[in-house]
């Protein structure tokens, strides 16, 4: 049996999956904050998981990122060279909201008070330039033990190049304080940027003394309840990684939740033969967009979370101010917008009767009749319909429009910055939408996936079975990462490939050593290296699929086609004639898990009958009258069964709309595959 | 044609979308530092008429700039004259480029079915563009001429095709051709970008549509300023101070404004600031004019997206030929700092009626500093960068630490260990500059110390840093800060061998270290009146000196233990006076 728990702002995600039939079992419970790991329990009690029968418990958690956003994290002390005592608090001195001149920089994770300084100096090549002060590095580590640190992070000038002066002052704080644990910045990031990669190091220091007490109370509740098998957390790159791994470098859980909706895209894509496809999870408050291209998540080696960078690979998960809970707004030029403020869970939309004043969404899809007020949750939440009203006709007065037209044009405001949003993931990275499917989930997702499809051209939507769990369903299919990067730059052509090579057979050797030590045997490792390439001159780098860990001279030409294809297809123009030159060398080591199957869909009937729930009447903006939309259960289609839209397909955690011109089929493993009429096409 | 007004909002977002797109292509394509980590450039779209629809860009300095631009390719070409796939470019600081020679300005008319729907233009500074000085920088130039490669509202790719005899030469008259023709491709692949999304919106929705929802949007920016207008109080506000020298003598340079709030405009009034100057220090009048928008709007919606629209209100004066308005052949080449004391006018102008939006002086200058030479194999290098200072105190807050001065926005240092890889440099310190600078009852943000060690065999420094004679100023009894320098310290000595705001090609041995410091922004409110505790967690952070706390904070602390020893005279009695508890 497998088990996975993907806890959230709001709900925790649990999903049991038999290995056995491929059949699942997914339920929701609140998730408490307190102790998220109880809500963890409360979850295998609600779905009657047998904890002594699970083999692979896969955990994703928004913990970490909670804490980085509300500044709950260890009391951090931060440890650089002698010289450069502010480079983590002064970042890159950027003022990003430029005509503001009061602005104030976000509170850094670490005060000046607790910045460190140690003498000890290497260059670019990582040569020593001034010896490593042992003496200096004991008192320092005395004066942050007095200052009652939790946690430290160790960032030295070109350690990425040499990591001697880290190890050495780690040899020597655990000398002074056993106790107290220390991140060193070339354990997450061999690449250079002295600002980011301490970045990524605080983080890690920040959210590991909450992140290991979580991990380990959970993992002993468990084990008190008769666990014995594997427990594997998701990881912000893809892929999960043992509970020793994450308790060890948190920093690799930031994106842990979402990354969950991503993999589990990657996989039902490959299942139904949709390589490439675009995920899309809408929430209350947020909309998440990825893209898979060829079965493989694309992954970014940098990103920002919350103004905070992280050099480690990443999910390329763009989030906006965008879900069900979105509020509408007239701004100073009298025209409405919507979002990215929401009303969040509480006090949530105006017909939730939670106190909510201000209209979202969620009020503006059930005023014009796409939601139906008794299917809230399954009919767990209790809507009144007359509060959204009431909300939208206050904005209606405002603008000086007609009810209808208002809230007809909140879901087309929000739809049109959704369809933005998979733009940045697709469009601007050089990806036509038209060669993908777009997979939609969350609570909202399938909601709008037919129109943002629409708008970008896409000509598939997909909707998972359980959209509302499919961040937790997703955690079932992975398979445990580890990544590693060095910095090593040499121009393409006159590369010497023994220097690479001789990179690549130390992370290699350390991979195999951490893949041994998670459990895995020699034919259950995999190794894909890459390798972060640009033409001479430029500091943005594009990441190219190396044929393998050893590389010849005969290698060159491959190579240089597939970075000028790439720097074509991301940036729009590849310069031929320039020289190519590499900077960091990747490798991803894999321990490949057994994959489970999902069950089949039972077969439909053909006939809708059964399934239909009658019909509605839905408010179009285009035409300002009322069309008849047919209503059906999804509980009661089975495969193969098809329909023509206008409909709508409810579920308890869901509302799927089918417009004039789309038709939706049943797929085997019970997804929703709707057909998207085009512009032009049809209405 | 009447549209319902959501489709206009959804255009509205997919124009800004473009800009902001041609900004990221661009940025990744050059192969620029000042490009690529600096951000110092803009992307735009504009109307036929040359209005401003919507801009993406890194700094404030190039606010509503590319419509002077624009205007000269059209006066130039005509809307007849243009061509689909034509790109023209114009770096002329007196007429469309309006800044400097390194700022080239790209416009390429986005044509749809044979009709000039909009323009598409970026602005960049490139890193080479020949001239006296590496950098196509310096501060002793005394006509445009030595400053740089001209080039007036020329075609650069015509219906699609580059002008290749263009091309030649521009190669041909910059030192490092490969960068500089890589950022002319980046800002022709912004350009190309822009063209594909207007041309996607046109087939989607119509050019009808595109055309009302601009209308729309610049209607609506126009009352999104006119809303904030209403509420500045009505009357007029002057200000006076000086800019430090021209690099040629150590005469201060005079600068005044007057600024006027009526019902209907806001007017800035240049008029009496000297005349212009035989150093480079120079502005012209786009920057003149772009520096009021940016204060317009820093006082009433700094948060609203730009538009022609928003800054239909502001109105500039100022006569020609003055250190604001400078005319041909005068040299421009820092002309930021013509800019900068322009913007520091106003803002202490508008200090009595919009002191709550603002901070006290800060450091100002953008610190321009140009670190060239040679590696050991003999090829060139050259740094350049602006630098981080402290800001003034804001409204009830001490004043930040280490941001790019007003000029720059999303400007971002050059990480030191990205430095050392590229060029023969070491950084032996990166730190806060803790001087006895910027005491008040809120605090001036501290500057930063840099210093550059060069390790190549020779080299040269180039700085200009305003604000290294006349110090940012403190507000309502908060104390002034420091200043901005740049000094030379020979290999093997401690001692500086000068230092000064302004240097020129100062010449640099393998060994010799720049210092670069800048200021401490201004105080707000009388030191003394700021209370114990936030002084002892300025001592814990490192941040104030106990020396400073008892000279100018009136509290003596002991520098172990924080304990506070005692108040001094000064303090007792003024809190006697205004009876305020210690």
């Amino acid at each position: 049996m497998r088990v996975s728990v993907d806890v959230g702002g709001t709900f925790t995600d649990v999903i049991v999956l038999d290995e056995d039939s491929g059949d699942i079992q997914l339920d929701k419970v609140a998730t408490t904050p307190a102790n998220p790991a109880e809500g963890v329990l409360q979850g295998f009690d609600k779905v009657g998981a047998q904890t002594g029968e699970i083999e692979y418990f896969v955990h994703g958690t928004t913990l970490g990122i909670n804490a980085m956003l509300t500044r709950s994290g260890a009391k951090v002390a931060f440890v650089t060279t002698r010289g450069f005592r502010d480079i983590y608090v002064l970042g890159r001195t950027d003022r990003e909201p430029m005509y503001d001149f009061k602005y104030k920089k976000p509170k850094s994770l670490v005060p000046r008070s607790l910045c460190f300084e140690v003498t000890g100096r290497l260059n670019y090549k990582g040569q020593v330039l001034t010896p490593f002060d042992a003496d200096q590095a004991r008192e320092v580590a005395q004066r942050i033990v007095d200052q009652g640190v939790e946690s430290v992070a160790v960032c030295f000038l070109h350690s990425y190049a040499n990591p001697a002066h880290e190890l050495a002052f780690e040899k020597v704080f655990q000398e002074v304080a056993p106790q107290i644990s220390v991140t060193l910045s070339h354990r997450l990031s061999r690449v250079y940027r002295e600002y980011e990669r301490s970045s990524t190091t605080v983080i890690d220091a920040y959210i590991k003394p909450i992140t290991r007490t979580y991990l380990t109370r959970l993992n002993s509740e468990l084990v008190d309840g008769g666990f014995n098998g594997n427990f594997l957390m998701t990881r912000s790159g893809g892929g999960a990684m043992t509970l020793d791994t994450a308790r060890e470098e948190p920093a690799h859980l930031v994106l842990s939740g979402p990354a969950g909706g991503v993999i589990g895209g990657a996989f039902l894509g490959k299942l139904i033969d949709l390589p490439n496809m675009i995920t899309v999870d809408m929430g209350g408050t947020s909309l998440d967009a990825s893209l898979i291209a060829e079965g493989e998540p694309t992954v970014e080696n940098e990103q920002v979370f919350q103004t905070l960078p992280i050099s480690i690979p990443t999910i390329d998960i763009h989030t906006i101010g965008a879900g069900g809970g979105s509020i509408a707004w007239v701004d100073e030029g009298g025209h409405l917008q919507v979002g990215p403020q929401s009303a969040g869970a509480d006090p949530g939309p105006a017909c939730y009767s939670k106190g909510g004043q201000q209209a979202t969404f969620t009020d503006a899809a059930l005023q014009i009749g796409f939601l139906n007020p008794d299917n809230f949750l399954g009919g767990e939440i209790d809507i009144d319909p007359a509060l959204a009203e009431a909300a939208i006709d206050r904005l209606a007065q405002q603008l000086g429009m007609g009810l209808q037209d208002v809230a007809a044009g909140i879901v087309s405001i929000l739809e049109a910055k959704m369809a933005g949003a998979v733009r940045v993931i697709s469009v601007e990275r050089g990806y036509h939408p038209r060669d993908f499917a777009l997979c939609a989930f969350g609570g909202g997702g399938a909601f709008v996936a037919a129109n943002i499809s629409r708008e970008l051209g896409v000509p598939l939507a997909i909707i998972p079975p359980g959209p509302g769990n499919f961040s937790a369903l997703g955690m079932l299919m992975v398979d445990v990462v580890h990544d590693y990067a060095r910095t090593h730059i040499t121009g393409l052509v006159d590369m010497d490939p023994a220097q690479a090579n001789q990179v690549y057979t130390e992370l290699a050797a350390q991979g195999q050593a951490a893949l041994a030590s998670d459990g895995f045997g020699a034919d259950q490792q995999q190794y894909l290296p890459s390798a972060e390439m640009r033409y001479r001159g430029q500091e943005h780098t594009v990441n190219i699929p190396l044929p393998g860990v050893t590389l010849s001279t005969d290698d060159i030409p491959l190579i240089t086609e597939r970075f000028h294809a790439a720097h074509l297809q991301q940036y729009g123009h590849s310069m031929m004639q320039d020289p190519i030159e590499i900077v960091t060398l990747r490798l991803r080591a894999v321990g490949l898990l057994p994959r489970p199957d999902l069950a089949r869909a039972e077969s439909g009937s053909g006939d809708l009958a059964a399934a239909s729930r009658g019909s509605r009447m839905v408010f179009d903006r285009a035409s300002g009258s009322e069309i008849e939309y047919q209503v059906y259960d999804r509980m009661k289609l089975g495969a193969g069964d098809s329909l023509s839209g206008p409909a709508i397909v409810e579920e308890p955690s869901s509302t799927t709309m089918v417009h004039t011109g789309d038709t939706l089929t049943v797929g085997e493993y019970g997804e929703l595959q709707i057909r998207i009429a085009q512009r032009g096409d049809n209405g | 044609m009447v549209l319902d007004p959501f489709t206009l909002t959804i255009i509205q977002e997919q124009l800004q979308a473009a800009a902001d797109e041609s900004f990221v292509r661009l940025g990744r394509a050059s192969k620029s530092p000042i490009i690529y980590e600096v951000l110092d450039y803009a992307c735009a779209l504009l109307t036929p008429q040359a209005e401003l629809i919507a801009e993406a860009q890194g700094v404030p300095g190039f606010t509503g700039v590319l419509p002077v631009a624009v205007e000269s390719i059209l006066e130039k070409f005509g809307a007849g004259g243009m061509r689909e796939g034509d790109i023209f470019a114009t770096n002329d600081p007196y007429s469309g480029g309006g800044t400097h020679l390194s700022d080239v300005c790209l416009v390429g008319p986005v044509i749809v079915d044979g009709e000039l729907v909009a323009f598409a233009a970026n602005k960049g500074h490139w890193t080479e563009l020949g001239g006296m000085a590496p950098g196509s920088w310096t501060t002793d130039a005394t006509e445009i001429y030595q400053e740089g490669l001209q080039l007036p509202a020329v075609r650069v790719y015509d219906a699609g095709e580059p002008v290749q005899d263009i091309i030649d030469l521009l190669a041909a008259n910059v030192r490092l051709p490969d960068m500089t023709l890589s950022d002319l491709y980046a800002g022709v692949a912004a350009i190309r970008v822009a063209e594909a999304r207007i041309a996607a919106i046109c087939e989607r929705h119509g050019v009808d549509a595109l055309r009302a929802s601009i209308d729309t949007l610049l209607q609506q920016g126009e009352l999104v300023a006119r809303t904030a207008l209403a509420k500045l109080p009505k009357g007029s506000w002057e200000a006076q101070d000086f800019m430090d020298d021209d690099g040629f003598s150590d005469e201060k340079i005079p600068v005044r404004v007057r600024i006027t709030v009526t019902d209907e405009e806001f007017i800035a009034d240049f008029s009496g600031s000297s005349p212009q100057r035989p150093g480079p220090v120079n502005g012209t009048w786009a920057r003149l004019q772009s520096s009021a928008r940016v204060m317009f709007k820093s006082v009433t919606a700094p948060d609203y997206p730009n538009n022609g629209g928003c800054f239909r209100p502001v109105k500039v004066i100022c006569p020609p030929g003055t250190i604001f308005t400078a005319q041909r052949p005068a040299p421009v080449s820092t002309y930021w700092e013509a800019g900068a004391a322009a913007i520091d006018l106003l803002w202490q102008a508008l200090w009595p009626i919009a002191s709550e939006r603002l901070s006290a002086g800060h450091f100002l200058s953008i610190c321009g500093t140009n670190l060239s030479g040679t590696f050991d194999n003999g090829e060139l290098f050259v740094l350049t960068e602006p630098q981080a200072g402290g800001w003034g105190a804001a409204p009830a807050r001490d004043g930040q630490n280490g941001l790019v001065a007003q000029g720059n926005g999303e400007t971002r240092n050059i990480p030191v260990e990205v430095c050392e890889s590229r060029y023969p440099l070491l950084v032996e310190q990166y730190a806060l500059d803790i001087t006895a600078h910027g005491a008040g009852r809120w605090r001036g943000g501290r500057g930063m110390v840099r210093d550059y060690r060069l390790t190549g065999p020779a080299g040269h420094i180039t700085t200009t840093y305003g604000r290294h004679r006349i110090a940012p100023w403190g507000a309502d009894g908060g104390q002034p800060g420091s200043s901005n320098s740049a000094s030379v310290i020979r290999a093997g000595s401690t001692q500086a061998e000068v230092r000064r705001g302004k240097l020129a090609r100062y010449p640099l041995c393998r060994g010799d270290l720049v210092r670069i410091i800048t200021g401490s922004g201004g105080g707000r409110g009388n030191p003394l009146e700021r209370p114990p505790d936030a002084l002892r967690e300025d001592l814990r952070a490192g941040l104030v000196t106990p020396q400073q706390a008892m000279e100018d904070y009136g509290l003596r602390f002991d520098p172990e233990t924080l304990e506070l020893l005692e108040i001094m005279p000064e303090r007792r009695e003024f809190a006697r006076q205004v009876n305020l508890e210690f």
